[in-house]
């Protein structure tokens, strides 16, 4: 393995309280968890010196605007920006972040993701629920009532279930192992046990998605406190050193020899990210994945290259992932059982883990993968973590 | 987020320069996609520039609209009121024997027996005044 050293480190975490109810703003939420991580940082604001914004593709601009910096009571920034690039921002910001850390832009860069989709008058339910142009095709989608992300992800997770002959079966094994980690995780919303059983009888959203194949929306807000490898060594935190990063954006073809469905780009991330670290897939412990439909778990276990392409069915339903299964994944619960914050699930995740505070669902962890990505799994953005300062 | 029109109790398409020929070729019975004139790639509307070549002519090219399944989805809720009747629907990609690739529903047969790879032809339903939609049916 060639010798490499951390880029920046990540050394605040702070997270607003959870809720399947409308307590407050995305701002407010916003403003709370980075008042929480500067505090677990051990540092007081005005040693923040950058700010990057991330809002959900779906909510307004003016729900988290720049303007943040003022709500949150931030002066003299060195850099403040609202990083758009759908659910991959949350891991977007911490790359952009080490690059400004490493370049000299701003020292000490507070990353947020909040969301409030749960407003007074508009239900769980509706909160994702209307027609969005997730085909690319303006105009077109609304008179075939095609209506919501469940089903545009549908498509595509019908197309990979024909590809590899995969069953509901290995859909609710997602399920089912992301359950078992979330009764472990304090933060998970969910809190019974899921069988199988559960899965298959729970009513079809869109079919091939049982509901328990679909995340939930839940409002709430993660910072992130991104500063110097150097500097980290000193903080009171564990820090949690970024090692290599990745993106992979692959462009969607809707034509006779392209796969978009399958083929995101994933496996452009994460080859970009290994080489960076000087690492393989095999050299890491623990992967966090935006996993807003149980597929995106397996297609993203392949294209990340831990199991061989068309393998991750079989993989999952033999409860490799699951709690004591050789590669942990998802160990909060993921979006599917822990709590769905976007790009800022894997990222909270991967960060309690690389610290190694999860109590009863720590897992080894000297290498961390957690991955992001946006839109119908089209921009991917991924990281390695870990302890040490030098691999 | 995009605009919706459902004064007539369905969705209508907003018709921009870009998608305006599909439309309107639906209202003449014909399946029309785009070629590039420059590389001869069949393009899935609607398309600016050829994504192959980067050729700015792409005309609109009436086709026979045969195809196959490529993908679909069945609903089992409605997301908007003016589908409550419709569900379970199913909404589906189809591959055209040229190539692109078409957004439609599948009528002529039941969601269950839906299979990937089976044959599929063209066929025009009012949804709306005005609006003879392009779905598709077995072959």
């Amino acid at each position: 393995m060639a010798k490499t050293e951390a880029m920046s480190a990540i050394v605040g975490l702070g997270m607003s309280d959870l809720s399947r109810e409308y307590t407050h703003t995305s701002w407010q939420l916003a403003v709370i968890a980075i008042h929480r991580a500067i505090k677990d940082a051990g540092l007081n604001k005005d040693d923040i010196d950058g700010l990057l914004i991330n809002k959900s593709p779906v909510a307004s601009l003016s729900s988290l605007p720049m303007d943040l910096q003022d709500y949150a009571g931030l002066k003299d920034l060195n850099l403040n920006n609202v990083v758009e690039a759908e659910g991959s921002s949350g891991v977007q910001m911490v790359q952009q972040a080490t690059m400004a850390v490493q370049c000299g832009l701003a020292s000490t860069i507070v990353c947020v993701f909040s969301d409030a989709p749960i407003q007074p008058g508009i239900s769980t339910q509706k909160a994702f629920g209307m027609p969005l142009p997730l085909m690319g095709k303006t105009g077109i989608e609304a008179p075939t009532a095609l209506y919501g992300p469940v089903a545009a992800y549908g498509l595509a997770a019908r197309r990979y279930m024909y590809k590899y002959d995969l069953t509901e079966d290995h859909l609710g094994a997602v399920a089912v192992s992301q359950r078992q980690w979330a009764l472990k995780n304090p933060l998970a919303m969910m809190k019974k046990p899921l069988t199988m059983e559960d899965h298959h009888n729970s009513p079809y959203v869109v079919e091939p998605f049982h509901l328990f194949d679909c995340s939930f929306p839940v409002n709430g807000a993660v910072a992130v406190i991104v500063t110097s490898a150097e500097r980290a060594k000193d903080m009171p935190t564990p820090p949690v050193y970024v090692h290599g990063m990745g993106q992979g954006h692959r462009g969607v073809t809707n034509r006779r020899g392209f796969e978009p469905e399958v083929n995101v780009g994933a496996k452009l991330a994460g080859e970009k990210a290994y080489e960076m670290a000087g690492v393989t897939p095999a050299d890491i412990d623990v992967a966090e994945f935006y996993d807003a439909f149980s597929y995106c778990t397996l297609l993203q276990l392949e294209l990340y290259g831990f199991v061989p392409e068309g393998g991750a069915g079989e993989f999952v339903l033999d409860g490799q992932i699951a709690p004591g299964g050789s590669f942990p994944t998802n160990t909060g619960g993921g979006q599917l059982s822990g709590y769905y914050l976007q790009g800022g699930t894997p990222l909270s995740e991967g960060v309690m883990q690389t610290r190694g505070n999860c109590g009863e669902r720590q897992v080894k962890n000297d290498l961390v993968l957690s991955a992001a990505y946006g839109g119908r799994m089209q921009f991917h953005a991924c990281m390695i973590t870990s302890p040490h300062y030098t691999l | 987020m995009f605009d919706i029109e459902t004064s007539q109790g369905w969705p209508m398409p907003v018709l921009d320069d870009l998608n305006r020929p599909l439309f309107e070729g639906m209202k003449e019975g014909k399946v029309m996609v785009q070629k590039c004139a420059d590389c001869n790639t069949w393009l899935a509307p609607s398309a600016f520039i050829c994504e192959a070549c980067g050729s700015e002519n792409v005309p609109w090219v009436e086709v026979s609209g045969k195809g196959e399944l490529y993908t679909y989805v069945v609903y089992h809720r409605a997301y908007a009121p003016e589908f409550e009747s419709m569900v379970p629907y199913n909404v589906a990609l189809i591959e055209l024997e040229e190539g692109p690739r078409l957004l439609a529903n599948i009528v002529g047969i039941a969601n269950e027996d839906l299979q990937i790879g089976m044959a599929l032809k063209p066929v025009f339903q009012e949804v709306a005044e005005g609006l003879p939609l392009l779905r598709f049916e077995p072959a």
